[in-house]
């Protein structure tokens, strides 16, 4: 169970705002950050995406690579997937119709939300649920955070993770079949409001064949703003982007799976908030719910560290949003189409396996020595968990020196440090 | 003796759980699972000493004034000793029986006391032994094996 060897990560660090602060350390899930030499740094094998990290930065020190607008001009027929969680962000005072075209406007060829896709896996999680292949309660994994936070974690809890392939996957799918296809200038481009769904692009396991990348929204945020305030118009030959209010729900956590039949559920949102559920899960106390639905991001994925709004207001514009039956011919039409496509095509094409994140030695003998050692140490470090070694907490610098990561003066307070290097002459 | 029993890698581990404090419910069993996945126990066997930890504790919040859990990793196995202090068990055989409680009702509104906690304890260990005293206390002791087979869950 060595870490699975990564490709270079989207998520980096803008070396020069980084201010050592501990922010990021603190708030990680997983305590996979670490102040080495005056800057943040990542432990790969430990990262589940969750983005909290990006979130807390004050600095803004975190960044989520992605091109630029001018560069994705120069594909010639970039085609938009549009997370529906970026229609209702800050500043853009507009329906999410105009943001659409928006889009368009910005030199997009063709714009699409999840319209079909969300129909597809809505019948997918009933499919599951009702099959009885699940064990109970089973686990959502639309979010790509939670999934690795179970894979890091909770690897107990793998089984009960609903195996689909995430909505963006299916929407590229059905797109391609009724389409053609994609152009031999073409490219698939996911606007994403988060890291995760961006790492999921680039995944094989999830995501569809046809993509090239995912896009980070608030990098072409400002660019879609003007272009959406200026007049400019769309070629009247286009025919307008797509929207129901069934493909939009998903940006909001719960609302999704309303009028679903699949019986009693948990909704729950914030990767810590999430971590405590699954807790109880692996206790075996919440065996008579069938259905949790967890989200990395407070909300859902209004939440998304990549987007500009605050989510309860992004989330209060959605639900406010009055032109419902407008779109109700088309939703028609989209369930005809997604009623074609068979769910079960949308199976994860792997067994997720768990990750060796928190293990502390890949012999049980080593790693319990090990943990006896982390045990005496940490006894003899303040205890005030100030976060100035780097290390999200004094468990985690004795861990860390365990391990050989830290080294023994990195406590700064002289009377846990005299206490460790007395504990740690081993 | 301690010393070597230790090069053999062993581990000790002791909570504390005090009577009534439902708030508190679960951090000793979240502290033993932590442990085990820091060691690298397989994620079914952590499941059910998870389950197993996780009811025993809750009892003891629920019945007993106070009481220690001791947790001993040693030769593959997890002996979980739970101790406390309380009115003790009149009956252990009818304790045993699925859905036989007797919890107040305050203890069932918070979801506990269904009379699954004993039964589910047996059911996730490969070994059980109950010992109580009326009114004075029980004792609890399971033990898993960290890899043996898997015992049928059904």
């Amino acid at each position: 169970m060595t870490p699975l060897s990564q490709p270079e990560s989207l998520l980096q660090l803008r070396a020069e705002r980084c201010q050592s602060c501990t922010h990021c350390i603190r708030v990680c899930p997983t305590e996979a950050i670490r102040i080495r030499k005056g800057k943040a740094s990542i432990m790969g094998h430990r990262c589940i995406q969750c983005g909290l990290c990006l979130t807390a930065c004050p600095h803004g020190a975190w960044e989520v690579r992605s091109r630029e607008l001018d560069e994705i001009k120069k594909v010639g027929s970039p085609i938009a997937f549009v997370d529906p969680s970026v229609l209702w962000q800050g500043g853009m005072n507009v329906s999410p119709q105009e943001v659409m075209e928006g889009f368009l406007k910005i030199g997009f060829q063709e714009a699409h939300e999840l319209n079909e896709a969300l129909i597809v896996y809505r019948r997918a999680i009933e499919g599951y649920l009702a099959s009885g292949e699940i064990p109970r309660p089973a686990i959502g994994s639309g979010c790509p955070a939670v999934i690795q936070l179970v894979q890091v974690k909770y690897p107990a809890l793998i089984e009960n993770l609903i195996p689909l392939v995430p909505p963006f996957h299916i929407a590229a799918a059905i797109w391609e079949a009724s389409s053609g296809g994609l152009k031999p200038d073409g490219a698939l481009f996911y606007i994403a409001p988060c890291l995760a769904l961006a790492e999921a692009v680039k995944d094989p396991l999830f995501s569809h064949p046809k993509y090239a990348e995912a896009i980070n929204f608030s990098k072409i945020f400002n660019g879609l703003r003007s272009k959406i305030q200026s007049k400019a118009r769309r070629n009247k030959a286009d025919s307008p982007p797509a929207l129901i209010r069934e493909g939009m729900k998903w940006a909001a956590s719960g609302e999704w799976i309303e009028s679903l039949s699949i019986g009693k559920a948990i909704v729950v949102d914030g990767i810590h908030h999430v971590g405590a559920v699954l807790d109880r899960v692996e206790n075996g106390v919440l065996e008579d719910i069938q259905f949790i639905d967890a989200w990395a991001c407070p909300t859902g994925c209004f939440g998304g560290p990549l987007l500009i709004e605050n989510p309860h207001v992004a989330r209060s514009l959605f639900k406010n949003w009055g032109k419902i039956k407008k779109a109700a011919p088309q939703a028609k039409k989209f369930r005809k189409t997604a009623n074609s496509f068979a769910w079960e095509t949308y199976r994860l094409p792997q067994i997720l396996t768990p990750r060796s994140g928190m293990r502390l030695d890949e012999n049980m003998g080593r790693a319990m020595a090990k943990l006896r050692e982390i045990d005496a140490l940490v006894k003899k470090l303040p205890g005030i968990d100030c976060g100035s070694c780097g290390c999200p907490n004094c468990l985690a610098l004795a861990e860390d020196i365990v391990q050989g990561f830290a080294g023994e003066g990195d406590c700064r307070y002289s009377q846990g440090k005299k206490k460790e290097i007395a504990g740690s002459n081993q | 003796m301690e010393e070597e029993r230790k090069s053999k890698g062993a581990m000790d581990l002791e909570f504390k759980i005090v009577g009534q404090d439902f708030k508190r419910a679960g951090e000793a069993s979240f502290e033993v699972k932590n442990c085990l996945k820091r060691l690298g126990a397989p994620p079914k066997v952590i499941r059910r000493i998870a389950t197993a930890a996780y009811e025993a504790e809750v009892n003891v919040i629920s019945y007993a004034q106070s009481g220690t859990m001791r947790v001993n990793i040693e030769d593959e196995w997890v002996d979980v000793t739970v101790e406390d202090v309380g009115p003790g068990i009149p009956d252990i055989e009818l304790a045993m029986q699925e859905g036989y409680s007797t919890a107040p009702p305050y203890v069932k509104e918070m979801g506990f006391g269904s009379g699954m906690g004993l039964p589910n304890i047996k059911r996730n260990s490969d070994w059980m032994d109950l010992r109580s005293t009326v009114n004075q206390g029980t004792i609890l002791r399971f033990k898993v094996n960290l890899k043996g087979a898997e015992k049928g869950e059904a």
